[in-house]
């Protein structure tokens, strides 16, 4: 059964360390750009997460949250859509080159 | 060492019309907006005092040569480390950038420094290109260079909207 993700749900977007990707403390809007043809932004769940290992390796990404109301807000849809092996994948829906930059400049490293 | 310089903008503009110069620095009241200039010996990178209540001339100086060249050196670096990166570096069959991105991407950056754009970042992205910032906010706009040689300007506004995205090769390009 499709988790139905609130505004309140922290959503975790993997951040790549090599090259880093962060800049006097910012991420940059590059980690939250769709590319041509994706059906939207690949994030986890946080809720449904039940160890971190299960979708990063800490050696190569670090991870960031976003809260689902701001991707909401902005009129796109966030859905539930597990993967073979992970369970807590979710989708930011549609092209989010327009919002990446908000997205980068909202989310938080939290590891 | 500096020489010559001062706050009092009276005795700035008597200085006006001398240049003065040691081995390490000089100072230019020529320009109409006086700064000064100096060189760091051990870090090898150039400095600019600009004296209060004055605006500075970057090109009657001929100083914007200085600081478009340690702005290149910078960036062009950064790119040459992109060329490292191998294929699928993000998962999800993300190829690295190519020859022909990475050269492209020196070549577009030299013409935003040239334009005055300070680029000072470099980022891949998950298609192959790589994406083009400054170090801070203020010029509000990212630039993205495309596998397949278009680059796209994407302008935001001061709350992160995206207000304006132009594409073209870089042969008819615009800078907004």
């Amino acid at each position: 059964m499709a988790y139905q993700i609130e505004p309140s749900d922290r959503l975790l977007r993997r951040i790549p360390k090599k090259p880093s990707h962060i800049n006097n403390g910012r991420i940059t809007s590059a980690c939250f750009k769709t590319r041509d043809g994706e059906d939207g932004l690949s994030v986890d769940i946080e809720n449904l997460v039940s160890t971190l290992p299960e979708i990063y390796s800490s050696e190569t990404h670090r991870l960031a949250a976003i809260m689902a109301q701001l991707p909401m807000d902005e009129g796109y849809d966030c859905q539930h859509d597990p993967v073979e092996g992970n369970y807590s994948h979710a989708l930011i829906v549609g092209n989010t080159r327009p919002i990446a930059k908000k997205l980068a400049r909202a989310c938080e490293l939290i590891d | 060492m500096i020489t010559e310089t001062t706050t009092n903008p009276i005795k700035a503009k008597k200085l006006r019309g001398r240049t003065t110069a040691s081995k390490q620095s000089d100072t230019y009241f020529r320009s109409p907006k006086p700064f000064v200039f100096w060189y760091n010996d051990y870090t090898s990178i150039p400095s600019v005092h600009i004296i209060p209540n004055f605006e500075i001339n970057f090109e009657s100086a001929g100083l914007r040569i200085y600081a478009n060249e340690t702005l290149k050196s910078n960036i062009f670096g950064k790119i040459d480390e992109l060329s490292q990166l191998n294929d699928n570096w993000d998962g999800e069959n993300s190829p690295a950038p190519s020859k022909e991105t990475i050269e492209l991407s020196k070549q577009f950056s030299n013409l935003l420094i040239c334009k005055g754009i300070p680029v000072s970042f470099c980022y891949p992205l998950r298609n192959g290109g790589i994406q083009l910032e400054t170090s801070d906010d203020s010029h509000n706009t990212e630039y993205e260079i495309h596998p397949d040689g278009r680059i796209h300007q994407l302008l935001y506004d001061a709350e992160y909207n995206l207000i304006a995205t132009t594409t073209s090769p870089i042969s008819e390009f615009e800078i907004a």
